[in-house]
């Protein structure tokens, strides 16, 4: 009897068929709670878990933007109490659409310490209702707990307008409103700050008793205090008085019309202007002239003010005396406009040499000679020549005035540093030099070698002064061809060991003359101690070690023909290795038979 | 004897199960006794959910049990290769049959929510109770031997002489009992009547032998009653190979249905392990 499956099949189709009225939610372990309703089904799993992770946080945040928010700032229940905690661990999902996802910690909303949000509440806060202050919506509409701000002014309407900014606690507490810190309320944070005699006044006097503090008028002093000039002065009592003293005599003063009385004016008598009647004009006009002797002979103009704007004499602001300085006959330029007032204007001197009868018409009458009179010769001593006022260095002397000395900068000295040569010890760096020759600053390093050279022209008899490495030699007696012209001398001329030991530099009487003399042999002898003995020259020349045509017959006796010519040299002269290890190809063969090569297909045995 | 050490075992395994049962249920029983909602919570929820530490242990020892519990049609399959007696691997086969199905049940919190679960639930409910009825077939299930039954003849020769070579011979002029190797259940239990039938004329050829024998031999009243018992045995024991070839083929096709709903459990077990551990539900070595 074969095996008929049916019944298999039937079981397989019945046990589907559990599966086939939700087949939706196969994998699905329960409905989702209303709120999620829209994510039930098993293609949506990944909308709130993630490989690996069951719930990931960070996929619940997407729609929970507000909860996001909370765990961003460490802020609220989610942010402080519950950050380290995964979503899931407490709305547990797939219980049910009428599940309630929202598990209010303690057993229910009333018993909920709100302390874990990171915001006690205390006092009077702790008889408000949740939803008097948890009253908006989250962004999907739905009420929510979340996202209220701390500041008191989030839930309660500020009555100071924002005057004394958002920190409430600063004056107020959670008791009640009414409880002002009087210790901590600070009065000039209001419309009207408390200043001089009003800080001693008590509260009372002006908030009354009981006190009343809103609705205070304080416009005019008036408000409060009484006009003792019963109205005979026009406008507000603060054009003379200030709230230091009523008789504040300094203050007044500060406060007198037409123009200040402060400074050199303040131990000047009322009567001494007012000659008349004190509430009149004087006599003499309110201009400075009518009572100052203008010093300047008019230079400055008529307007004493623009000055001695604070009515002194003496001792003008720094800015005034700098800006009306151009108008003398010394403007200050440059390093000048930074020099203290009283660097030249020194108060130990008296007032009438301190200014109009200070010296200025040379450098000298304020700067000490640092060169101590060794240039008193040139230009009668005049530092203007070398320096300007940008400062003492660098000098104006440049390489355009060194060419008037006995030693013209030329070449490479043009870029050496003045100290360089002129070094210590005069007062300030040695001037005056006799050194001029080139061996008095620079080493000769050719030793003796050059002797007769240097008496007659000293180093530059082959030198100049733009470049030591390129000098003015006659090589004719050795003439440099090919890639000899391009060789650098110290190639040729090197510091030999004899030199070295004599502390001397690089030979250059004496180089050979002979190719190997600088060129290794890298034939090593084949064509020295072989015959017929080669020079270098009967094959190389100085352009280039390479030999550009090499006519094989000619010079070895031996035509390159027929196949031959197409032979890669290598072919016959191989490389070898000689005794002492080095590798040398093997260009004299000594041999010239074709079996010298070739092996003999035909009769070996013959050979 | 070893009838007897066999239900002792079966005894000992029964008391087992219902202890473990017992043991998790007294621990769990204040959580599992509330509904899906008030679980959430209570302090256990994070202790014997299916998800949390202990309850997905259970999940993952039934399960490991369940798995080696499929080691037995392994053996059964490479037989050849004789690894241990089939007896003590069917003995481990119930054992962690049963074990397993308890910890699976303890595991779901005795609530099977998804789909998956509920086909596994079936299908493992299925699975363990068709697995004790083919046990019960199994024990019931006689085996074709007939020396018992020569036993039985050989004292019946004292009495009839010569009985003994009749009977065999009418018993053997029968047909060999029905045997339905590739037989669904349903043609098994059809079949039922037919082997009812070969039984009878089995018996009722023994009968008639010794009915003949009776009448030629006169025997005092306490032979004839120790005869007519020997021969009501006889007429038993003559049934044997009916029996044994009816129980053999009703175990086969029994167990035919009992493999196939084993092997949907472990599909759906199969993608509920996959499911949640692709969504990060690795037990102890969840991230």
């Amino acid at each position: 009897m074969t095996q008929r499956p049916s019944w298999r099949l039937a079981v397989l189709g019945a046990w589907l068929l559990m599966a086939a009225p939700v087949s939706a939610q196969l994998l699905s372990p329960g409905e989702l709670a209303k709120a999620h309703a829209k994510l039930e089904g098993d293609s949506e799993c990944l909308k709130c878990h993630s490989s690996g992770k069951r719930i990931e946080t960070s996929l619940c945040t997407s729609c929970h933007d507000d909860i996001g928010a909370e765990l961003k700032r460490h802020a609220g229940l989610h942010g402080n109490t519950y950050a380290a905690k995964a979503c899931g661990e407490c709305h547990v999902e797939h219980r049910g659409r009428n599940y309630d996802l929202v598990r209010w910690p303690g057993g229910g909303r009333e018993h909920f310490a709100h302390a874990d949000t990171g915001w006690p509440l205390v006092d009077k806060h702790t008889q408000v209702q949740c939803n008097k202050c948890h009253n908006t919506k989250n962004t999907r509409g739905a009420p929510t707990f979340v996202g209220l701000s701390q500041t008191c002014s989030s839930c309660h309407k500020d009555p100071h307008d924002n005057r004394f900014g958002n920190d409430c606690k600063q004056c107020h507490n959670e008791k009640a409103w009414t409880q002002v810190d009087k210790q901590r309320f600070d009065h000039a944070k209001t419309r009207y700050p408390l200043l001089g005699k009003h800080q001693s006044v008590q509260c009372a006097k002006c908030h009354g008793e009981p006190a009343k503090w809103r609705g205070i008028e304080f416009s005019t002093c008036t408000n409060c205090h009484k006009d003792p000039h019963k109205g005979r002065f026009e406008g507000a009592c603060t054009g003379c008085h200030v709230e230091t003293g009523w008789k504040d005599l300094h203050m007044q003063r500060t406060a007198h019309p037409g123009l200040s009385i402060m400074g050199g004016h303040t131990s000047v008598k009322c009567e001494t202007c007012h000659d008349r009647k004190i509430d009149e004009p004087p006599s003499k006009g309110a201009r400075c002239v009518g009572c100052h002797v203008p010093v300047h002979e008019a230079k400055f103009g008529n307007n004493c003010a623009e000055c001695h704007k604070s009515i002194q004499w003496m001792g003008l602001a720094d800015a005034v005396g700098r800006q009306a300085h151009d108008q003398t006959a010394f403007v200050l330029r440059d390093k000048h406009e930074r020099v203290a007032c009283t660097d030249c204007h020194s108060p130990k001197l008296s007032a009438n040499k301190r200014f109009r009868q200070l010296t200025f018409d040379r450098c000298v009458a304020c700067h000490q000679d640092s060169h101590q009179g060794e240039f008193s010769a040139r230009d009668g001593g005049e530092c203007a020549s070398c320096h300007d006022e940008r400062g003492f260095s660098p000098t104006r002397f440049g390489v355009e005035a060194h060419a008037s000395t006995r030693f013209a900068l030329l070449g490479q000295h043009v870029t050496v540093a003045c100290a360089s040569c002129h070094v210590a010890p005069r007062p300030r760096l040695d001037w005056r030099m006799d050194k001029q020759a080139c061996a008095q600053c620079h080493e000769n390093p050719h030793g003796a070698q050059f002797d007769t050279e240097m008496k007659a022209g000293g180093c530059a008899h082959c030198h100049n002064a733009k470049d030591w490495k390129q000098p003015n030699i006659d090589h004719s007696s050795w003439p440099l061809t090919g890639a000899h012209s391009n060789a650098a001398c110290a190639s040729c001329h090197h510091v030999s060991e004899a030199d070295a030991k004599a502390g001397r530099g690089a030979s250059y009487r004496g180089a050979p003359r002979e190719c190997e003399g600088c060129h290794e042999d890298v034939h090593k002898g084949q064509f020295r101690l072989s015959e017929p003995v080669r020079s270098c020259k009967d094959c190389h020349t100085t352009t280039a070690f390479q030999i550009e045509s090499f006519d094989h017959q000619a010079r070895t006796g031996f035509a390159l023909e027929g196949k031959h010519e197409r032979v890669g040299c290598p072919k016959c002269h191989g490389s070898e290795t000689l005794r002492n290890g080095e590798a040398v190809r093997r260009f004299r063969l000594g041999y010239d038979k074709c079996r010298d090569c070739h092996a003999d297909p035909h009769r070996p045995e013959m050979r | 004897m070893a009838r007897l050490r066999t239900h002792k075992a079966q005894i000992v395994l029964g008391l087992c199960v219902v202890a473990l049962a017992a043991l998790l249920l007294r621990r769990g029983a204040s959580f599992y006794g509330l509904s899906l909602d008030a679980r959430v919570d209570h302090p256990d929820f994070r202790v014997l959910s299916p998800g949390s530490p202990v309850g997905h242990g259970y999940g993952v020892v039934g399960t490991a049990l369940i798995f080696t519990n499929l080691l037995y049609l392994a053996r059964r399959r490479f037989a050849a290769a004789r690894l241990g007696s089939m007896r003590n691997w069917l003995d481990l086969h119930v054992f962690t049959g049963l074990f397993g199905s308890v910890l699976v049940v303890f595991h779901s919190a005795f609530q099977a929510r998804s789909q998956v679960a509920i086909l596994t639930s079936v299908s493992l409910g299925f699975v363990v109770v068709s697995g004790i009825i083919g046990r019960y077939f199994y024990g019931l299930t006689p085996t074709a031997d007939l020396s018992e039954l020569r036993r039985v003849l050989d004292a019946l020769e004292r009495f009839l002489p010569g009985v003994s070579a009749p009977i065999m011979q009418s018993i053997r002029a029968l047909p060999a009992p029905t045997s339905r190797e590739r037989a669904s259940l349903a043609m098994s239990l059809a079949a039922i009547p037919a082997w009812r039938r070969e039984q009878e004329l089995r018996r009722q050829a023994v009968h008639d032998v010794c009915a003949g024998f009776l009448q030629q031999h006169s025997l005092d009243p306490a032979a004839r009653k120790e005869t007519k018992r020997l021969i009501n045995e006889a007429g038993k024991l003559a049934r044997q190979p009916v029996r044994a070839a009816a129980g053999a083929s009703l175990l086969r096709s029994w167990r035919s249905l009992h493999r196939f709903t084993a092997l949907l459990m472990i599909l759906s077990v199969t993608v509920h392990i996959v499911v949640a551990w692709v969504f990060g539900f690795r037990w102890i070595f969840s991230s």
